[in-house]
């Protein structure tokens, strides 16, 4: 039974701690994580679901440079999901257009976004790539959380879905109904934002 | 969305979709340990959800090895599965073919929100199924024994696999599972 409507005080501080302003969070964390798979391919958005319990005040998004990739830089966004079909919705409700260098091993990457409350609900982060590929920070190979949250087809185990989109261009708007690819047999990487 | 919050916990079910039974890494490298032998690792439903088949996935195929699957409900009073399964895979479906999805077509079925135990058994030359990771420890939020490792990653109890999958009663013994093996099934929807 759920008893969280009748007290979402008492609910919420078993679910989650709380944010605390001035740290830097990765979403859905835990989460297994690797840093041993590059990027797959350029020009696509790599997207994994999240959750946030609380709202939250957002002013960066990053992420976690593991082995660089020459002349190679990452953009980044959050999206709105879809309650009709699970899937990443609409424009980007932060985005990171500018794109940030991805050329250093054992870097943070960060870049000042437009400050934006994100409510409590489902979320999706994104990314996409540019140059040789780096290896970032990224969901585990075999990790069950995308499958297990969103649903996805009879396949391999997947850790997330891809979005063909033009490295040049912002992050994209996603429409319902929207095309995307299943990511298997790598990680997609994680994103953090700072608050 | 702040309405219901139940919707925090999981974004709900879409049919024509197949849904995990598993968070974490999952393991592919380890072959089930044993024939006639049920392994069950627990997992929870957030809504009602039409459940249409049930699907497991085969790293290294063994030969002439099939599978029979079961979903148990959870006793509230120990933890464990108890009665028949409320969805069952018993015809045996072959597990012999390297990198290939096992569907197993059951009795359309709705499942009520709650905890359950999924349960698989197998025979012949055992094969590697995409499976509970080693250290996964899933046991660990249900309560178990400390058995002979303090790993805890499933039970096991023996049923032969010529039968269908069996009813459990109140006070069979489980079997601590410390060791890789218990298969991760998913279903669709």
């Amino acid at each position: 039974m759920e008893l969280e409507g009748l007290m979402p005080l008492y609910a919420d501080e078993k679910r989650f701690p709380g944010f605390v302003s001035g740290t830097v969070l990765m979403p859905l964390a835990p989460i297994p994580s690797t840093g041993a798979s590059a990027v797959p391919a350029v020009d696509k958005v790599y997207l994994y679901p999240f959750v946030l319990f609380e709202s939250v005040l957002v002013k960066q998004l990053g992420g976690r440079v593991v082995t660089g990739g020459a002349a190679s830089s990452a953009k980044q966004g959050i999206w709105a999901n879809s309650l009709v079909s699970n899937r990443p919705l609409g424009a980007p409700l932060i985005a990171a257009n500018t794109g940030q260098a991805t050329t250093g091993s054992g870097t943070n990457i960060s870049e000042d976004t437009t400050d934006a409350y994100l409510g409590p609900g489902w979320y999706w982060a994104g990314s996409k790539y540019t140059g040789t590929l780096p290896a970032m920070q990224s969901i585990a190979v075999a990790a069950g959380q995308f499958r297990y949250f969103m649903g996805s087809a009879n396949g391999p185990l997947d850790t997330g879905l891809s979005y063909d989109d033009a490295y040049a261009n912002d992050m994209p708007t996603i429409a319902e109904g929207a095309t995307f690819a299943t990511v298997a047999a790598s990680g997609v990487p994680l994103l953090s934002f700072s608050i | 969305m702040l309405g219901f919050r139940g919707d925090l916990d999981h974004p709900g079910y879409l049919p024509g979709r197949v849904y995990g039974t598993t968070l974490g890494t999952a393991n592919t490298s380890v072959a089930i340990a044993l024939v006639d032998t049920i392994y069950l690792y627990p997992f929870r439903i957030f809504y009602p959800v039409l459940v249409k088949t049930l699907i497991a996935r085969v790293v290294t195929g063994g030969a002439n090895s099939e599978i029979k699957c079961g979903v148990y409900e959870n006793s509230g009073a120990v933890n464990q599965p108890v009665g028949a399964p409320v969805i069952a895979a018993n015809t045996g479906y072959a597990t012999a073919t390297n990198n290939t999805y096992v569907t197993m077509d059951v009795t359309d079925t709705v499942l009520s929100p709650g905890w359950y135990w999924m349960g698989t058994k197998a025979k012949a030359t055992l094969p590697i199924l995409v499976s509970v990771a080693t250290n996964s420890q899933a046991l660990s939020m249900m309560g178990s024994t400390q058995g002979s490792t303090t790993i805890q990653n499933a039970w096991s109890f023996a049923d032969a696999y010529a039968g269908n999958m069996r009813t459990f009663a109140a006070g069979d013994v489980l079997t601590v599972v410390g060791a890789g093996g218990p298969p991760i099934i998913d279903f669709s929807t």
